[in-house]
Order: structure tokens, then C-alpha cells, then sequence
């Protein structure tokens, strides 16, 4: 009994210990930050805002102007999303540059607009000169307005949307870009075997907007949803529902035959057909809608599944077909490209690896003339899918199979992959810009073997790096992943003697300390490592 | 150094260890526990909707030795049923179930000498028929990923029976040069008072898919006592396990437009 007591106040004083040293780390990253924030330009409220530098100027004191760069920032209408700051600070007198940086938790509120203020404790005011700039991170992550602003959009490519239902498409204002131009070439219901798709389910309308949803600002400024606005689409109802009970396959694989005769470059299909109609020995790619999908993809048509958002249940892996081989199958990612806690993983019960490719998985969509978040795999898929019809209209030669293998090899990570992330988020500068592809980086970690059994990723800490206390004052958000975009992430991962990955992680190195690893568990395997562009294998022959 | 400070001495330890954690993980995971291959679970997909199947029955008495006067003809023994069934996820492994329906019992009796179940005139051929409206409620075990009676699955149960209606049917093979030509004649008796009401089974099934196999033990005596018949005592009981094969059908179509009203 007194030990229980003991126990009890011994973990109560650490954890007021612990608390107040956290209080102690905000208060010394707050106490070089200034007062008070005004924004004088931007306009934020329900969309995803990124900042980029913006000017801030004292004041109390003219002469110190300071300008903050901001990684990254999002901002909804109903949430908060807190970032860091990295700020440089540069004294006109002096003409020296101090840099610092903080994080916005709790300081940035969600409705962000003109004349809103931040607060931040210790300091003078601070007066904001700059405009922001809003894009769609759901765009950005890709690169996509590098599309946007090359002039691509996947004009003379002929889109298939295999979805449930496409209710409200004629009435937004979203598409009407599509339907007065006549690019809806045709259309199917294969439930109801007629031509009306416009009915039953909304979800084929909100993945159409991130194909090609084009939301007018102040009735001049568009902003784009998707990257392929000006394909020509064919709309196809392949299923009742894209949830829930999947009842016929033979739908689909109509869907998918009917597609390819109707001449289809791309055919993207946000159904998964997964938990209710098989087992999960039966994902290898051999199932009914996986076959005929891998022979859409030999007809020359590339194919896109979304992988599934079954991972926080007990089923966890993709569906069908995004199990078949050459079916590029998208998870979702968060805003930091680590994957989203709900995206389907790999690998196929034949131990392929998937998905093949992620993009960001909490979307804005149109639907009946409202723009909305959603989240999903199901927004992911055609997302790269108007990635795609951009590569397809820059090379029009291109095979499917060339398409799909120069879209693996643009990803982030590429060639490092995961059963979580696949290769990463597709880059636009691979394709837009190849001679700007930065030259291959210098060993950002190294391996040391601890013991026969323990291997050590030593990361090489950069001269730039975050002072680590202003770390610490990341609090909550940091161990959440908050903070760190997917450059800052270490990807590792144990692979077998034949070369499966049996073990995977991501995480935030801390200091030079990038993890140990016990390789017992994996006798002539390897330990394969990714950080920033960087890959590392050691082999244990 | 004492029990208790050595007892300290080793938690703060342990809690230093815990608050000086190096680097973030924010994702592990171990393939081998996605590709599970021996995996016994159920969907879930169903959890918390009740899921409606409709199943027929049929079946026979198992052959049994019986003692007393009545003798069994196997071969006139004949079981069908027909149920309503809802099932519901409780686990990935478990899920409940009742239904409701309708179940005709047929027990051939062999033709004796000593006729206990009417008089003492001997027949060709005597058949003991009860007409029921069973419940049951069971618990199932599923042995696969898929739900309800998808997969394989293991049904424990117990119905209970309300025999609404009983028939004795005799076939008396008749001389014809005696009868003027009629060699047959059928006599029914109905609502016989010594047929008990009420009936309690065990109910033990395996299935995959749309078919199982079963068994049913009775677990209450077929008669009851009557003055009418066998002198006022209770007559010997009639084989008590009955098995069965069963076909499960159900509307997956319906389930879909279910599933796509409610998003």
C-alpha cells in the first residue's frame, strides 16, 4: 500500500515537473517575438492559405523591419492550424540579420482577415505590409501551379470517372466550363443502364472538382481545384454507393470495358472494392475487377484507384483494384506528407508493394455550389489523375507505361517507397523543369552499428538547423508531426531476406539521433534509410 | 539502501527514461500485421445493423435406439423449416442473432403390433406430424474475415417451439375384394392432447456462405401424459436429434440502396 502512494505522488510531482518545464520553453521562445500581429491584407477565411513572407514592421520602431517566413500555413473556416515562424530580422542602422522563429499555437486564430490581430505576449506592435497569397495546398503539394502557370491543363486528354454518382454536376458553377465547352463526351449508368449519371450520390461530383473544379473569386480571379480542367471527361455510374456494401463487380468491369471503347487516356475510379466483397488473401491482383483493370492498362490506358480509407479499421489494406500491378493506387497524405491516418496500406496479399503514389487527402470540393472540406483517398486519386492529363499534354507520345513510370520516378521519396506513402507526391519540376532538378545531395545521416543487433541513423545536423529549444516550445503539435514538412521527415525501413519490408517507420529526428534499430528480427535483410533526398541501405550478409 | 528507496531509485529510472525520448516516431508499422494469413475476424462493416436472412431446412431424424413401444420407420421421418433470421455484429469474431418461422416435424412410425398411438388395429403405414412456429436466438462464431453467414461462421442456439397444430395420419392398406375395390383408406386425427405444446431445442450449426449443417436435440419430452392414451401414463419419447441442412439467402442488393440512403 505505501508503495501505491508513493507511485502516485512520485508521477504527479514529475508530471507538474514536466508541465512547468514546458511553460518555461514557451516563455523563452515568446519572449523574443512581438506583441501584437495586425493583418492588413489577406483574406483567408475557408480556404488553405499559404504565406510568403511577409514584411512586418515595427511601429514603435521604424527601423527595425522584419520579415517572416513562413514554411507553411494552413487556414480553415472551422479549425486551427498552427505553424512555425521562422523570422529574419534585419536593423536598417546596423544592417544585421537575426533570425528566430515561433510557433503560432494558440496565437493565430482560425477567422483570419483584414485587421484581424494576432496576439503575441512580450513585445512592441507590429504592423504587417505584405499581401498574402492564397493557393490550395491540395495543388501545392504537387506543384500543381506550375502546371497552372505553364499552361497546363490537361487539354486533349480524355478522362473516365468511374464513380457512384454525379448529383448536382450540371448545377455548379464549378464545371460549367466543362459543360458549355461539350467536353463531357459521354456518359453511362451502369446500375441503371441508361445515360443519366447525375443522380444518386454527390461523391462523383466532388471528385469531378478536383479533376476540374474551377471556383470563381470576385468573379474575375479563378481559382483551380483540380489540375485538368480542360480534359475531355466521360462520365461513368459504375456502383450503387462508394461506401458501404460494393454489390456488383460486373458494373465496374462494363465500366472499365466501356471506358476504353469510348477512347479514354486515363480512367479514375474512386471505388474500392475491399472488406465486403473479398478476403484479404484475396487482394493479389487477381480478382475479377483487378484483371480487367490490369487489361485497361494494356489497352494503353493508364488506370488510377484510390487505395481506401480503411487503415483505423481492422481490414487496413487497399482494395480492389488497386491491388492490381499496373494500377497506379493513390493513398493520402497529410499537409506534411506523412500518410493520413485513415489511407489504406500495403502491401498486396502477394507482398507487392503499394500504394504507389499519395497526395493530400483533406481536400476543398464543390459540391452544389458550395466549397467544402472533405477527406479521403477518394480526392487523392483524381487529384493525380489531373496530374497526370498535365504529363500526358506535355507528352502526347507518351505510353501509359511511360506516363505511369515517369510518375513513380517524379515522387518525393522516389526511389526510396513504403507500404504507407509509395514513392510520394508526384513533382510537376520533374516534368516542367528537369534542368532545375537539384544534383544528387551528400549523405544527410549515416549508419552505425551499435552491436551485432542494433544499427544507429546519425543525422548530420545542417548549419540552418532550428535551434532545438524553440523545438521543445512546439509542445503537442510537434509530436503530432505539426511543424515538419515531408523534408524534415526519416523514412527507415527493415526489409527481409527477399527483399519485403517488414517493418517501417517515419519520424522526426531529434538532434543528430535519427533512431536505433533492432535488426535481429530480419537475419540477411537490410535497413534502408531516406532523409532529405538522401538514401542509405545496409545490408546484413 | 531500503525497500523503499531502492523502489524509488528504480521508478525514477524508468520515468527519466520516459521523458528524455529522443526522435518522434509518428508512424510504425510491421507489415506482418497487415497480412495476417491465419487471421480469424469478421467484417465489421456490419457492426451495429441488423442483417436479414432468409433460410429454409431441411432435414430428418437422426436414427436413434429408443426404448418403449413405439417403433420408429426412419424413412418417414422428414424435418422442414423455414426462418427469419437477423443477425448483429457483437466482435470481430462474434454476433448475435433471433428468428422467427415456421417448421413441420414428421415422425414415421413403424408399423407394430402393439400400436400405442391409437388402437390396436395395425397399419400399413402411421406418420406423427406437428406443426410449429419456432424462436431462436443464437450467438456465432466466425472463423473468416467475411460477415454474417458470409464465411465461415459456428452457430450455438436455442429455439423454442410452439406447436400449434398436430396430426396423427394412419394408412390402412385394405382388401379390396373385402372393401369392393378400395384398397387404401387415410384416417386423421388432429389436435391430439397428448402431444406436448411446447418444445425446446439446442441448436448447433456450421456453415459457409449460403449453406450449414446442423443438428437440434429437443431438450423437453414429445408427449405429454393423457387419459385418452397408454392407459393415462407418459408414452415413450420419439428420438430427440434431428439434423439438417439449411440454405441462407439474403438481398444484397437492398443492403446497398440501405447503406447509400443513409450517407
Amino acid at each position: 500500500m505505501p508503495r501505491v502512494v508513493i507511485t502516485i505522488l512520485f508521477v504527479l510531482g514529475m508530471s507538474l515537473l514536466h508541465a512547468q518545464n514546458r511553460d518555461c520553453w514557451m516563455f523563452l521562445a515568446s519572449s523574443v517575438l512581438p506583441q501584437e500581429v495586425q493583418v492588413v491584407d489577406g483574406k483567408m477565411e475557408g480556404y488553405s492559405v499559404w504565406f510568403h513572407a511577409l514584411a512586418i514592421s515595427d511601429i514603435q520602431n521604424p527601423a527595425v523591419y522584419e520579415t517572416f517566413q513562413i514554411d507553411s500555413m494552413q487556414c480553415y473556416s472551422t479549425d486551427v492550424f498552427p505553424c512555425q515562424l521562422s523570422r529574419d530580422t534585419t536593423d536598417t542602422t546596423t544592417g544585421m540579420v537575426t533570425e528566430s522563429s515561433f510557433d503560432t499555437t494558440g496565437i493565430i486564430s482560425d477567422a483570419v482577415d483584414a485587421d484581424s490581430v494576432w496576439n503575441i505576449p512580450n513585445s512592441g506592435d507590429w504592423e504587417i505590409s505584405s499581401s498574402v497569397e492564397v493557393k490550395y495546398e491540395q495543388l501545392e503539394m504537387m506543384q500543381g501551379y506550375d502546371w497552372i502557370n505553364e499552361g497546363f491543363s490537361g487539354e486533349g486528354v480524355t478522362i473516365a470517372v468511374l464513380d457512384a454518382g454525379f448529383e448536382g454536376f450540371l448545377n455548379d458553377s464549378a464545371f460549367q466550363h466543362i459543360i458549355e465547352t461539350g467536353s463531357i463526351l459521354n456518359t453511362y449508368d451502369f446500375v441503371k443502364k441508361d445515360n443519366d449519371v447525375f443522380h444518386s450520390s454527390s461523391h462523383g461530383t466532388q471528385v469531378m472538382s478536383c479533376l476540374a473544379g474551377m471556383q470563381k473569386e470576385d468573379s474575375t480571379e479563378v481559382q483551380y481545384l483540380g489540375l485538368a480542367p480542360c480534359a475531355r471527361y466521360l462520365l461513368v455510374r459504375a456502383e450503387q454507393s462508394y461506401s458501404g456494401r460494393l454489390v456488383k463487380e460486373i458494373n465496374f468491369i462494363n465500366a472499365l470495358e466501356w471506358a476504353v471503347q469510348q477512347g479514354a487516356d486515363i480512367i479514375t475510379s474512386s471505388l474500392i472494392f475491399g472488406e465486403q466483397l473479398y478476403t484479404r488473401q484475396q487482394m493479389n491482383g487477381q480478382s475479377l475487377i483487378s484483371q480487367a483493370a490490369e487489361k485497361a492498362y494494356q489497352q494503353n490506358v493508364l488506370v488510377l484507384n484510390s487505395a481506401g480509407n480503411s487503415d483505423q479499421n481492422h481490414w487496413e489494406i487497399l482494395g480492389a483494384p488497386g491491388d492490381a500491378e499496373h494500377v497506379l493506387t493513390i493513398g493520402a497524405c497529410e499537409w506534411n506528407g506523412l500518410k493520413s491516418s485513415f489511407s489504406s496500406v500495403g502491401p498486396t496479399s502477394d507482398w507487392r508493394a503499394k500504394p504507389d503514389l499519395i497526395a493530400r487527402g483533406l481536400v476543398f470540393v464543390t459540391s452544389n455550389n458550395h466549397l467544402s472540406t472533405e477527406s479521403g483517398t477518394s480526392f487523392s486519386c483524381p487529384l493525380v489523375a489531373g496530374f497526370a492529363a498535365c504529363v500526358m499534354q506535355l507528352h502526347p507520345d507518351w505510353s501509359a507505361e511511360k506516363v505511369r513510370s515517369e510518375l513513380l520516378q517524379s515522387a518525393t521519396l522516389y526511389p526510396y517507397r513504403d507500404y504507407a506513402h509509395g514513392y510520394g507526391i508526384p513533382q510537376a519540376g520533374y516534368f516542367l523543369f528537369p534542368s532545375d532538378l537539384p544534383p544528387a545531395d551528400s549523405a544527410t545521416f549515416h549508419l552505425e552499428m551499435m552491436s551485432d543487433q542494433v544499427v544507429e541513423v546519425v543525422v548530420h545536423i545542417a548549419e540552418e538547423a532550428v535551434p532545438q529549444a524553440l523545438d521543445e516550445a512546439l509542445g503537442e503539435e510537434a509530436d503530432s508531426g505539426e511543424g515538419q514538412d515531408e523534408s524534415d521527415l526519416l523514412y527507415v525501413q527493415l526489409l527481409d531476406s527477399l527483399g519485403r519490408i517488414v517493418e517501417y517507420w517515419a519520424i522526426v529526428p531529434e538532434g543528430k539521433s535519427g533512431g536505433l534499430y533492432d535488426i535481429s528480427g530480419v537475419p540477411g535483410g537490410a535497413l534502408k534509410v531516406y532523409y532529405k533526398k538522401y538514401i542509405q541501405q545496409m545490408d546484413f550478409r | 539502501m531500503s525497500g523503499s528507496v531502492k523502489y524509488l531509485f528504480l521508478l525514477f529510472l524508468s520515468s527519466s527514461a520516459l521523458f528524455s525520448s529522443s526522435q518522434k516516431v509518428l508512424l510504425h508499422r510491421k507489415s506482418s500485421s497487415v497480412l495476417q494469413r491465419n487471421e480469424t475476424a469478421q467484417s465489421m462493416s456490419n457492426a451495429g445493423r441488423w442483417f436479414y436472412t432468409r433460410t429454409s431446412l431441411l432435414g430428418s431424424v437422426v436414427p436413434t435406439p429408443i426404448s418403449g413401444d413405439i417403433g420408429m420407420s426412419y424413412a418417414g421421418c422428414f424435418f422442414f423449416g423455414n426462418d427469419h433470421r437477423f443477425t448483429r455484429s457483437i466482435s470481430r469474431h462474434l454476433s448475435w442473432g433471433w428468428g422467427l418461422g415456421f417448421q413441420l416435424l414428421t415422425y414415421g412410425i413403424r408399423q407394430q403390433k402393439n400400436n400405442a398411438l391409437s388402437n390396436q388395429v395395425l397399419y400399413n403405414r402411421q406418420s406423427l406430424n406437428t406443426y410449429a412456429l419456432p424462436v431462436d436466438i443464437f450467438i456465432r462464431q466466425h472463423f473468416t474475415q467475411k460477415s454474417n453467414t458470409l464465411g465461415w461462421y459456428l452457430d450455438l442456439g436455442w429455439k423454442g417451439c410452439w406447436n400449434f397444430y398436430q396430426l396423427l395420419v394412419s394408412q390402412e392398406e385394405l382388401d379390396p375384394k373385402v372393401n369392393q375395390g378400395v384398397g387404401r383408406r387415410y384416417i386423421y386425427n388432429s389436435r391430439l392432447d397428448y402431444v406436448s405444446r411446447w418444445a425446446q431445442f439446442g441448436v448447433f450449426r456450421m456453415g459457409r456462405g449460403h449453406v450449414a449443417v446442423g443438428v437440434m436435440h429437443r431438450f423437453t419430452h414429445f408427449f405429454r401424459t393423457s387419459n385418452s392414451i397408454y392407459a393415462g401414463k407418459l408414452l415413450p419419447d420419439l428420438p430427440r436429434w434431428i439434423g439438417t441442412i439449411e440454405f441462407t439467402f439474403w438481398n444484397r442488393n437492398k443492403s446497398a440502396k440501405k447503406d447509400e440512403d443513409e450517407l
